[in-house]
């Protein structure tokens, strides 16, 4: 058994943090906090990071990278190799959608997202994402974890393990969404090598009542008063037990953490309780678990929270393989969502310090799905090749576009960004250097970009 | 200055005498390869290499090291002897020994002669080649029992182990800490050797015991307790990566071919067989071998052997969506390659996928011979029941599947032809609806139904579907909509049969497409590229995934669809989501449609898989390993890791290193490979010091080795080396006993000190490296659990069988015995620092979050089992002190003082002010008293 000693903890800083991290480890962290802010590598744009999956592949083709020639190429060949994907395609397929021009910049978006569209202006759009495996599986680990495989810490933990937190009261890294099973599973919140402190808590978005959404945050038979009276007695016992060892800091540590999770019981449920906010708020949110998950992201960046993931669903809801019209349905759950969430930050004065994501594991083909056992081929394959992110505030810069994907939108053509690249340019906005935030185990220091990555200064402000 | 350097170095080669060489082989190499290279090589801190004399003299960001024929002038001694303030060397870890400072200074002296520079490894890019600095490295040197050292307090140093401990602290001048007292003394030996405390009776039957091998006694007794295995079968697991399911993507065991099976209900009978391994006292080398190739072992041992197959056979198996990939197969081997040489050989061996390890003497073609050894041994099941009874149960299984296939496949025809019915009456429906649109206001349903003879169900959901017209995705009613609402009878009936012709024709489109692909499954052929695509072993069998990948079906079209989706059968996918089509009448609403005989028929058919449920034997039970292909083979190289770039092919074998030999080692001769891989790892000394330092760290809480799976240069260097190989000697000597080596070393003087604090130490060696007192430890998940059902009466304390869920209430087993899925989510463990099962553990993270805390306070366990206390003292004792006494006893091993005995007095009476039915003054003080540290720390 191997305790995280505030001894390790300066070792690890002293490979991981530099100069910078371990002078403020040594000054501000109490020697058993691993949730204690800490200062960055260097000034940093932005404190939190909102990432909103889509899961199961959002089509670039039919939503924010418009691709006219697809019309002229409807149903017929890809006039190139066809690029490895999943299931066996067929020819190229025109977009059902109609797509219309908008803001200051004239960014074509389609009908499936009126109301992001409406603040195309406000977003950063990088139109030439790359990832490598074409299953969910793996493209889920990789976009969380930075290796396809998993076994390795997700985005969430690398941050909360480089920054702490800033509410000692809440988890630093939270994950919202309907549920825990899809593809992936718990792997893409875990800290796997890190210490579990990192690891992401999973929350339910699918009710509103937060007594059922956190693990033993409700206590239905003993009142608080109660509570506080064996605290006191259990506080007491652990006192003289830590006077009769002479000294003991890993029990002053938990006597600090009981108090503080006494405390989370009062604040816990208040940060996940959307039905406090306003009508009109929860109006312009718009309905079910995904609305609800993005105000409820709002909240706890409000209060300090490092990073909150929001999953769309708990399967791969975006997995159109064989009729691109089911993007329709999703599409109406999430764009009036995603539009508010933005907006809310920027109206709060938080979205400046807060990073906003938004993707999914991968993009989808510009040709038809045609293996699979489908009833239609009217879908798309999935995607590695060129895909789309939606990106806002924290520092990256508004009404931008990035890269490019060919005239069918299947492959990346200018300024490619790697999995990798947008994992470092993320750790970097938030004043990470992501080839100095490691963490050594079995023999190498560990990086969430493996070997990889580049920052993408371009889209910097 | 540089020609100058270049002319002593080119002298000092070319004087030096075979003396000199055999000198700086002995001593000063290996001297250097052990203090100097984790940092001076390819890593060059300081921009300084040390492994050529030419390096030496070059120097790094101070100058020049070396000053061949002057130590005093030599930078390198300088900084070994702490001459200066500002550079001290080695910077981590111990200064020279007396006698190395001499040797190095000797060397200087002389000339600073390096034999033959031209075998150190350039980091050329031609290839690679281990140095013999790289061979000279600690652990790789072959095991030697060292003398004991001399010791002043003889007297504390009972044992030869506490020679090794003591002569470090006297180096020191340190003393030990005092002797624990016995009543932490037992609890510690307790939980480090079966997890649970002691009763108080054996406090105090352990107190009042005065023979000199009072505490002898109790290890031997702890020794013999079923609950050892437990105990120690746990670390190994962790080491193991053992878990009994993969939730959805972390596999294993995601087998979803053959059998009705859900992959989980046979892994635990490898955890049952490292558990009475241990309890066993099996000899490790047996122990490693078994888990590793015991399906190629002698006859006499083979069977008792295979569970330890699941070692690799529970490793992730690649069957789902990613089945096709060659990634898989590599991923699969790489989990194996990992688990083999951290748990065994504490080597990083897959640092070297996708090139030469940057820091240890083991390259990519080393990884690749490894990976053609499980690339050779494929997934592989093996029955444990008689043939004849795994057949019945296969037979009985079949019957099962082919009547549930059968009922599925009536009761689709049934629905198809209700559907025929009612699409032959569409046009009445719509009409119908229309009438009800029209009526103001509207009719009741029900009983215009009734008069329309129509079934109201199906009604209703035309009338709701003609309402809707934005969710409909085709065009076929848009004229409709506007009949429906204006528009004369006439001009509507005529649309409504127009829309009932369609909607007949879709039904017998469909019919013919499923009837099409029902063919094309049947007389597909693999993709000659897809026959390339291998899978291991068994899961051979799982091809499913492959032709339904790349296998074109036949579609309706688009629109067609809709309709079929909307009125006929609805789709539950990502694509559509879920919801019943207007002649959707799934389960017993089917009923009403049919006619008596085919009603018959249907219970008829339900009955008689009832029957077959009720009467299958129970499925044979089977293990979960390894067996060789058919046609072993070896693996290409993947250049820069990358499995569809590959280079030359590399026999399978052992890495070089472990060989030992100069040259390429041997290629292996039998079949896959893995019996001459687990007899070399068992012989290799590693293999001793590995686990020898793994039993160590679980007593100490600290491994001599403090990185217990690395042991090579970018690991720690042990603390104790010497008694590292001491104790690594004597397991090997006692034939490979663990039991002996417990022994010896709880027996110890060292291993019962009290962890008393005492300043000059805490302030010479604040972590405690030395050993001077015992480590304040939490207890861990595991043991938090079973300590709370073992103290309140609950546990039950039967060894082995299936997995439990751990959070029902009902399972009172240990924890070990909790169903562990890959995923997760399993409540106390996630939450105490349980280890990724997915990665081969080394020692456990100690973490403290609130959220523990929210445990104590609020979970259902500790509010059960307090509950359960509550009652075994009130049945144990009649008042309330009475009562607090034993509960001190029980939990702490020790009486209440007699201000503890006042305070809980005190909580219970103004608990009492307070309290409801359902929570008690006991209750809420029980809780209390499990939460405290005293209950949840080792001292």
């Amino acid at each position: 058994m191997r305790k995280l000693t505030r001894r390790d903890a300066l070792r690890q800083a002293g490979t991981g943090f530099g100069i910078a991290g371990l002078a403020s480890m040594l000054s501000a962290a109490p020697p058993d906090n691993p949730w204690a802010p800490r200062q960055p590598h260097f000034a940093p744009k932005a404190k939190h990071v909102i990432f909103l999956f889509l899961n199961g592949g959002l089509s670039q083709i039919d939503s924010f990278d418009y691709k006219p020639k697809l019309n002229e190429y409807d149903g017929k060949p890809l006039p190139y190799q066809m690029p490895r994907t999943e299931f066996a395609v067929g020819n190229l397929m025109r977009s059902p959608f109609s797509f219309k021009q908008y803001g200051q910049n004239g960014t074509w978006v389609s009908e499936l997202f009126p109301h992001t569209a409406a603040i195309v202006d406000k977003l950063c759009i990088i139109r030439s994402m790359q990832s490598d495996i074409p299953n969910h599986g793996p493209g889920m680990m990789m976009m969380n974890t930075g290796n396809s495989r998993g076994g390795r810490p997700s985005m969430g933990s690398w941050i909360t393990y480089g920054l702490g937190t800033l509410n000692q009261n809440l988890p630093g890294y939270v994950v919202l969404g309907p549920g825990a099973t899809g593809d992936g599973g718990n792997s893409r919140w875990s800290s796997a090598f890190l210490p579990a402190v990192y690891q992401g808590t999973f929350v339910s978005d699918t009710v509103a009542d937060p007594q059922k959404q956190i693990a033993y945050l409700a206590n239905d038979r003993l009142s608080r008063d109660q509570q506080r009276r064996q605290l006191d007695l259990l506080n007491g016992l652990n006192r003289d037990y830590i006077e009769r060892l002479q000294s003991a800091p890993e029990l002053e540590a938990t006597i600090q953490s009981m108090e503080t999770a006494f405390r989370m019981q009062t604040e816990a449920p208040d940060v996940f309780d959307t039905r406090k906010e306003s009508e009109t708020t929860i109006a312009r949110y718009g309905e079910g678990e995904f609305a609800r998950g993005c105000l409820m992201a709002r909240r706890m960046v409000e209060r300090g929270v490092r990073m909150v993931q929001v999953y769309y669903g708990n399967s791969n809801d975006w997995d159109q393989h064989a009729d691109i019209m089911g993007h329709k349905v999703h599409a109406g759950k999430s764009d009036r969502a995603i539009a508010a969430l933005i907006t809310d930050l920027e109206e709060r004065g938080l979205l400046d310090e807060t990073l906003v994501l938004i993707g999914s594991e991968f993009g989808r083909t510009p040709v038809v799905n045609l293996g699979g056992f489908r009833s239609v081929h009217n879908g798309r394959d999935h995607n590695v090749h060129g895909f789309t992110y939606l990106l806002a505030g924290g520092g990256v810069k508004r009404g931008h576009i990035h890269g490019s994907t060919d005239d069918f939108g299947f492959k990346a053509a200018e300024s490619p960004v790697h999995v990798h690249d947008l994992h470092a340019t993320a750790l970097h906005l938030l004043g990470l250097d992501h080839e100095k935030l490691t963490y050594r185990y079995s023999g190498r220091d560990f990086r969430l970009t493996d070997v990889e990555g580049r920052v993408v200064k371009e889209i910097i402000v | 200055m540089k020609p100058l350097y270049c002319l002593v170095a080119l002298l000092g080669s070319a004087t030096f005498a075979r003396a000199d060489s055999e000198f700086f082989e002995s001593r000063i190499r290996p001297l250097l390869a052990q203090k100097c290279y984790s940092c001076h090589t390819t890593s060059k801190l300081g921009d300084l290499r040390l492994d050529s004399r030419d390096a030496m003299l070059k120097g790094g960001k101070s100058g020049p090291v070396l000053v061949p024929g002057k130590a005093e002038a030599s930078l390198i001694f300088r900084a070994v002897t702490h001459a200066d303030e500002k550079l001290k060397m080695p910077m981590a870890g111990e200064r020279l020994a007396a006698r190395e400072v001499a040797d190095l200074r000797q060397w200087i002296d002389s000339g600073a002669a390096w034999p033959d520079d031209s075998r150190i490894v350039k980091p050329a890019k031609a290839g690679f080649s281990i140095s013999a600095e790289q061979r000279a490295f600690w652990s790789f040197q072959p095991l030697k029992k060292p003398n004991l050292p001399q010791v002043r307090d003889g007297g504390w140093a009972k044992s030869a182990v506490d020679r090794f401990i003591l002569a470090k602290l006297e180096e020191k001048n340190l003393a030990p800490a005092p002797a624990a007292d016995r009543r932490v003394l037992l609890r510690r030996a307790h939980y480090d050797l079966t997890g649970l405390p002691p009763t108080p009776e054996q406090v105090e039957a352990f107190a009042a015991d005065p023979s000199p091998d009072a505490f002898a006694k109790v290890v031997d007794r702890l020794l013999e307790s079923k609950h050892y295995g437990e105990r120690w079968g746990r670390h190994w697991l962790d080491v193991a990566r053992y878990a009994d399911g993969g939730g959805k993507d972390k596999r294993p065991v995601f087998l979803g071919y053959g059998m009705a099976r859900d992959g989980y209900v046979n892994t635990w009978r490898y955890r049952d067989w490292v558990i009475d391994a241990f309890n066993r006292d099996m000899p490790y080398d047996r122990f490693v071998k078994a888990q590793i190739a015991a399906d190629l072992m002698s006859a006499a041992e083979r069977s008792a052997m295979l569970p330890g197959l699941g070692f690799f056979g529970l490793g992730p198996w690649f069957t789902g969506d990613d089945v096709l990939f060659v990634e898989a197969r590599a991923n699969e081997r790489d989990d194996k390659i990992d688990a083999l040489t951290k748990g065994f050989l504490g080597l990083t061996v897959t640092c070297a996928r996708c090139h030469d390890h940057k820091y240890d003497p083991i390259s990519q073609k080393d990884y690749t011979s490894l990976a053609g050894v499980f690339w050779s041994s494929g997934y592989h099941e093996y029955g444990l029941a008689a043939h004849d009874q795994a057949e019945a149960y296969q037979k009985h299984w079949k019957k099962i599947k082919d009547q549930q296939a059968a009922i599925e496949a009536y009761v689709n025809a049934c629905s198809l032809s209700v559907a025929e019915t009612l699409a032959g009456q569409t046009e009445r429906y719509m009409m119908a609806g229309r009438k009800v649109f029209a009526a103001n206001p509207r009719p009741d349903l029900k009983q215009f139904a009734e008069e329309e003879k129509l079934d109201r169900l199906t009604l209703a959901r035309w009338v709701k579907y003609l309402a809707e017209p934005n969710q409909r995705q085709h065009p076929y009613l848009k004229a409709w909509d506007v009949a429906m609402k204006g528009g004369s009878d006439d001009e509507a009936r005529r649309l409504a049969t127009q829309f009932q012709d369609l909607v007949i024709s879709v039904i017998a489109a469909k019919k013919t497409v499923l009837a099409d692909n029902e063919q094309r499954v049947k007389s597909y052929l693999p993709d000659p590229n897809e026959a390339t695509v291998e899978l291991p072993g068994d899961l051979r069998q799982f091809e499913f995934f492959q032709y339904k990948q790349l296998l074109v079906q036949k579609v309706m079209e688009t629109h067609k669809h809709y309709v079929w989706l909307d009125v006929v059968q609805g789709e539950a996918s990502p694509d559509y989501p879920k919801r019943d089509a207007i002649f959707e009448n799934p389960g017993k609403q089917l009923l009403r449609f049919l006619p008596a005989e085919q009603k018959t028929k249907l219970d008829q058919m339900q009955a008689e898989l009832a029957a077959l449920e009720k009467t299958s034997p129970p499925e044979h039970p089977y293990l979960m390993g390894l067996a060789d292909n058919a046609k072993p083979s070896n693996v290409k190289l993947a250049v820069r890791g990358n499995v569809h770039t590959l280079g030359e092919e590399v026999p399978r074998g052992l890495p070089a290193i472990l060989a030992g030999a100069e040259a390429d080692p041997q290629p292996f001769k039998q079949g896959s490979g893995r019996l001459e891989l687990a007899e070399s790892i068992v012989r290799h000394p590693l293999t001793a010091r590995v686990i020898a330092n793994r039993v160590w760290l679980h007593h100490f809480g600290r491994g001599i080795v403090a990185s217990p799976s690395n042991f090579g240069v970018m690991g720690e260097r042990p603390s104790h080396p010497e008694l590292l190989d001491y104790l690594a000697s004597r397991l090997v000597e006692n034939n490979w006993s663990l039991k002996a080596l417990h022994r010896e070393i709880m027996l110890s003087s060292v291993y019962q000190l009290s962890s008393q604090p005492m300043t000059r130490q805490q302030a010479a060696d604040p972590g405690n490296v030395l050993l001077w007192r015992a480590n304040f430890r939490r207890l861990e998940a595991e043991a938090i659990r079973d300590s709370l059902l073992f103290v309140s009466g609950a546990l039950d304390e039967r060894v082995g069988g299936p997995p439990l869920e751990l959070n029902a209430a009902a399972n009172k087993k240990r924890t070990v015995y909790a169903r562990l899925r890959r995923s997760g989510g399993e409540g106390i463990l996630d939450l105490f620092d349980f280890p990724d099962p997915t990665l081969s553990g080394d020692q456990r993270s100690v973490t403290n979050v609130p959220l523990q805390g929210l445990f104590f306070l609020n979970s259902d366990l500790m509010w059960r089992e307090s509950g359960r206390l509550v009652e075994r003292l009130s049945a144990d004792a009649a008042d309330d002190a009475a009562r607090i006494h034993r509960a001190y006893r029980l939990l702490y091993g020790r009486q209440a003082t007699e201000p503890e005995l006042r305070r809980g007095l005190a909580f219970l009476s103004a608990a009492a002010a307070d309290s409801t039915e359902k929570a008690k003054p006991w209750l809420q003080y029980a809780q209390v008293l499990l939460s405290s540290g005293e209950f949840l720390y080792l001292n």
